[in-house]
C-alpha cells in the first residue's frame, strides 16, 4: 500500500508517520520553496508539483493526480486546508480508482454549504442557531430578518468557514457597509457571494467534537475539544476535555454530533462544531468533513490514534472501536506555535531558523514541520509546529505546557511562545473562564513582554560578553589547516611517496 | 571593554573584563560576575552571581543587541563611549542608521510618506505583506525621509533598502 499525501508541513508529517505505522509507502509532493520542506525529507518518494502559489501546487488537483499515478499511489490523503473539503477533487480520486482518505462526496457537499447543511440539520432534529436557512436574495430581505430577530445579527457567508467571511452587526446602520463586506470577502475568498443571518451569540465558547465512522454504518464520537481560546477568530489554544463539560454534557453532545453525522452517512473521521451560549445551551454550528487540527488532544486523552484509524476505515475497514470502548483520561493541551512576532502585534515573522531547541520530556508531545537550517516560506500559513502536552489533570498539562515553552527555542524568527507562557499564567486561563473573545480583549496584557530590572541587567550582561568575544576574534588568513584538505593533499601525494 | 547601554532612551555605563574562567561586567558601578554557556552558535544559556541562570536566545545586528527570554524580550544598543560622544550622545537615540530596511520578505502594499516629509519615531512609512498578512513598517527615529527605495508592488527581500530618513 502506498499514500501519497497531498499537504505540506506538520500534517503531512503526522500523516506520513501513521502511514509508517500501518507499513505503508509515502509520496510526499511539494513546490518549489518546499524542496527542502521537513515533510519532504520525511517521505519515501518525493514529487515536485510547480510552483510557490497554492494555486498551481497544492491546490493544483491535475498536478497531484499525475504524481499519484506516477508513483502508482493507491490512497491520497489531503490532510487539512488545501483539498480537504474539496468534493471535485475527492469524486476524481474515486474516478480514477485511486482511494480518497476522507468522507464520501455526498457528505462534503452536504456540510459544505452553511445554508443547506443548516436546514438538513433542522430536519433532522439537530439544534441549529435561530435565524436563516437559506442566502439572503436582495438587502431588503436580509433587513427584515434583523428587524424580527433584533440587534445584534452574525452575517455570514454561505460558502464560509475557518473564521472567515462573517461579522458582527450591532445595529440597523451597520447593516448594509456590513452586507455588501462580507459579500465582497466571500467572492473573492471563496469564489460565491452568497450571505445568510443568524441571531448573534454573545460570549460564546466553541466546542466541539470528534467523530469517527466506517463504510459499514458503525459511527461513534470521541468526546470534545474545548476550541474557545481563538484570535481573529483563528484557534490558537486547545484541550481535551473542555473544562466545562461534565460526564452528563459530554454525553449529551455527544449525542447531537452523532446525530448530525448520521444524517450525512458519515463514514469518516470528522468534527460537529458546537457553540455555547451563556446559558450553556448548545447550537451546531458546521462540520468539518476532514482531520481537524487540533487532533492530536484527542489522541492523548482518548489513547486513540485518529489518523490511522482514518486510512483503515477509508480502506474499507470496519471500525475497531465500539462506543464504550471510549474512555476520556488525563487532559491534553494543544498551543499552536506561529512565526509570528507576539510583541509586534502578531507580525508574520518568515525567514532562517538558525537554531531549534524542540521541548521533550514526560508528557510533551511536538508535531513539528520545522528544523535548524530550515528558511520558513512567506507563501503559507505560518503554522511551525504545535506543541501539545498531557498531564494527569488540567493543572497538571498547563504546568507540563509551561515548562515545555521554556524549554522550546527557537533563533532566527519570532515564534508566539511568549505569547503562551504568559497564556498559561493567566487566572482566567487558568480558571477554566474565558469565551471566544478573551484573548482578543486581553491582546495587550497578554502580549506584553515582562521586562522587569533583572531581565534588563541580564540582557546588557550577555549582550556585553558577546561584544567582548566579537572583539577578541582574530580574522585569521587562510592556511588551508581543514582537516579534508590536508587529507586530499596527502591522498594526492601519496603515491609517489 | 567600556560600552554605553542605551535601553528605552536610558543610558548605563558597561564595563566588561574576562575573570578567570568567566566575565565580570559592571553596570553603572554594579557588579556581577558572569558565565555565558553557549549551547551552539546563538541559544546561550547565562549565570550569573551565585549560580542563578537564564535561557537567552541572543540577537545582534551591529550595535543592536535583542536578548529574548523565555517570556520577555530587551533590545538594547551597546555603544562605545568614544564615538558616542563624537556623534553627540542623545540625539538619536533610536539608532543611527540611516537607512530603514525590510525585516521580513514581502510585497510593498502602500506607502505611506513622501520624499522630504518629517516623521517621528514610530510614524508608519509603509505596508508590507507576507504570510497573507499586512505589516506596518514604522521609523525608527526621527528625521526628514530623503528618499524612498520602493514603491506599492515592489517585491522585497529581508534587509532590501525601503527608506532612508535624515
Amino acid at each position: 500500500m502506498k499514500v501519497l499525501i497531498a499537504n505540506r508541513g506538520e500534517i503531512a508529517i503526522r500523516i506520513i508517520r501513521a502511514c509508517r505505522e500501518l507499513g505503508y509507502s509515502t509520496v510526499a509532493v511539494y513546490s518549489e520553496p518546499d524542496r527542502k520542506s521537513l515533510h519532504v525529507l520525511h517521505a519515501d518518494e518525493a514529487i515536485p508539483i510547480g510552483p510557490a502559489p497554492s494555486s498551481e501546487s497544492y491546490l493544483n488537483t491535475q498536478r497531484i493526480l499525475d504524481a499519484a499515478k506516477s508513483t502508482a499511489a493507491d490512497a491520497i490523503h489531503p490532510g487539512y486546508g488545501f483539498l480537504a473539503e474539496n468534493a471535485d477533487f475527492a469524486e476524481t480520486c474515486r474516478n480514477e480508482g485511486v482511494v480518497f482518505i476522507g468522507p464520501s462526496v455526498h457528505a462534503i457537499r452536504a456540510m459544505g454549504s452553511k445554508t443547506e447543511s443548516r436546514s438538513l440539520m433542522a430536519s433532522v432534529g439537530v439544534p441549529i442557531v435561530p435565524g436563516l436557512t437559506a442566502p439572503v436574495e436582495t438587502f431588503d430581505e436580509l433587513s427584515e430578518f434583523a428587524s424580527a430577530n433584533g440587534y445584534p445579527v452574525m452575517l455570514k457567508a454561505n460558502a464560509g468557514g475557518g473564521g472567515k467571511g462573517m461579522r458582527i452587526v450591532r445595529d440597523g446602520e451597520e447593516l448594509r457597509k456590513a452586507y455588501e463586506r462580507v459579500s465582497s470577502e466571500a467572492s473573492s475568498f471563496f469564489g460565491d457571494p452568497a450571505v445568510y443571518a443568524e441571531r448573534a451569540i454573545l460570549s460564546p465558547r466553541h466546542i466541539e467534537v470528534q467523530v469517527l465512522g466506517d463504510q459499514h454504518g458503525n459511527l461513534i464520537h470521541l468526546g470534545e475539544r474545548e476550541c474557545t481560546l481563538q484570535r481573529r477568530h483563528q484557534k490558537v489554544i486547545e484541550e481535551c476535555p473542555s473544562p466545562v463539560i461534565d460526564e452528563a454534557t459530554r454525553e449529551h453532545i455527544g449525542k447531537i454530533a452523532l446525530k448530525a453525522a448520521a444524517a450525512v452517512s458519515y463514514d469518516s473521521a470528522g468534527t460537529i462544531e458546537l457553540l455555547r451560549d451563556e446559558e450553556g445551551t448548545f447550537f451546531f454550528l458546521e462540520m468539518n468533513t476532514r482531520l481537524q487540527v487540533e487532533h492530536p488532544v484527542t489522541e492523548l486523552a482518548t489513547g486513540i490514534d485518529l489518523v490511522k484509524e482514518q486510512i483503515r476505515v477509508a480502506l474499507g475497514e470496519t471500525l475497531s472501536l465500539r462506543q464504550e470502548d471510549v474512555k476520556l483520561r488525563g487532559h491534553a493541551i494543544e498551543c499552536r506555535i506561529y512565526a509570528e512576532d507576539p510583541y509586534r502585534n502578531f507580525a508574520p515573522s518568515p525567514g532562517l531558523i538558525r537554531n531549534l531547541m524542540l521541548p521533550s520530556g514526560p508528557g510533551v508531545r511536538n508535531d513539528n514541520g520545522v528544523y535548524s537550517g530550515y528558511s520558513v516560506p512567506l507563501h503559507y500559513d505560518p503554522m511551525l509546529s504545535k506543541l501539545i502536552t498531557f498531564g494527569v489533570d488540567r493543572d497538571e498539562a498547563i504546568q507540563r505546557m509551561k515548562r515545555a515553552l521554556m524549554e522550546y527555542r527557537v533563533d532566527g524568527i519570532q515564534t508566539t511562545i511568549p505569547f503562551y507562557l504568559s497564556m498559561m499564567d493567566n487566572d482566567r486561563f487558568r480558571a477554566g473562564e474565558f469565551d471566544t473573545g478573551f484573548i482578543d480583549r486581553h491582546l495587550e496584557e497578554l502580549a506584553q513582554p515582562k521586562v522587569t530590572e533583572e531581565y534588563v541587567e541580564a540582557a546588557i550582561v550577555v549582550a556585553a560578553i558577546r561584544a567582548l568575544e566579537e572583539s577578541e576574534k582574530v580574522v585569521l588568513p587562510d592556511r588551508s589547516d581543514s582537516k579534508w584538505k590536508n587529507a586530499s593533499r596527502f591522498e594526492g601525494v601519496r603515491g609517489r611517496l | 571593554m567600556k560600552r554605553i547601554a542605551i535601553i528605552d532612551g536610558e543610558q548605563r555605563r558597561v564595563l566588561v573584563e574576562r575573570f578567570e574562567d568567566s566575565f565580570v561586567v559592571e553596570i553603572d558601578g554594579k557588579r556581577i560576575i558572569a558565565e555565558l554557556i553557549h549551547a551552539n552558535a546563538s541559544i546561550d544559556t547565562l549565570r550569573i552571581g551565585k549560580g542563578r541562570q537564564y535561557a537567552v536566545v541572543h540577537q545582534q545586528s551591529g550595535e543592536r543587541h535583542a536578548v529574548f527570554f523565555p517570556s520577555s524580550r530587551v533590545d538594547l544598543d551597546l555603544r562605545d563611549p568614544l564615538t558616542l560622544s563624537r556623534k553627540g550622545a542623545g540625539d538619536d537615540l533610536g539608532g543611527d542608521e540611516k537607512i530603514v530596511r525590510a525585516v521580513m520578505p514581502g510585497r510593498v502594499v502602500r506607502v505611506e510618506v513622501s520624499e522630504g516629509d518629517e516623521v517621528e519615531r514610530g510614524k508608519s512609512l509603509l505596508v508590507i505583506e507576507a504570510m497573507k498578512m499586512e505589516n506596518t513598517i514604522e521609523a525608527p527615529r526621527r528625521g526628514t525621509i530623503i528618499s524612498l527605495h520602493v514603491e506599492a508592488g515592489s517585491t522585497v527581500d529581508t534587509g532590501a533598502e525601503l527608506i532612508t530618513i535624515e
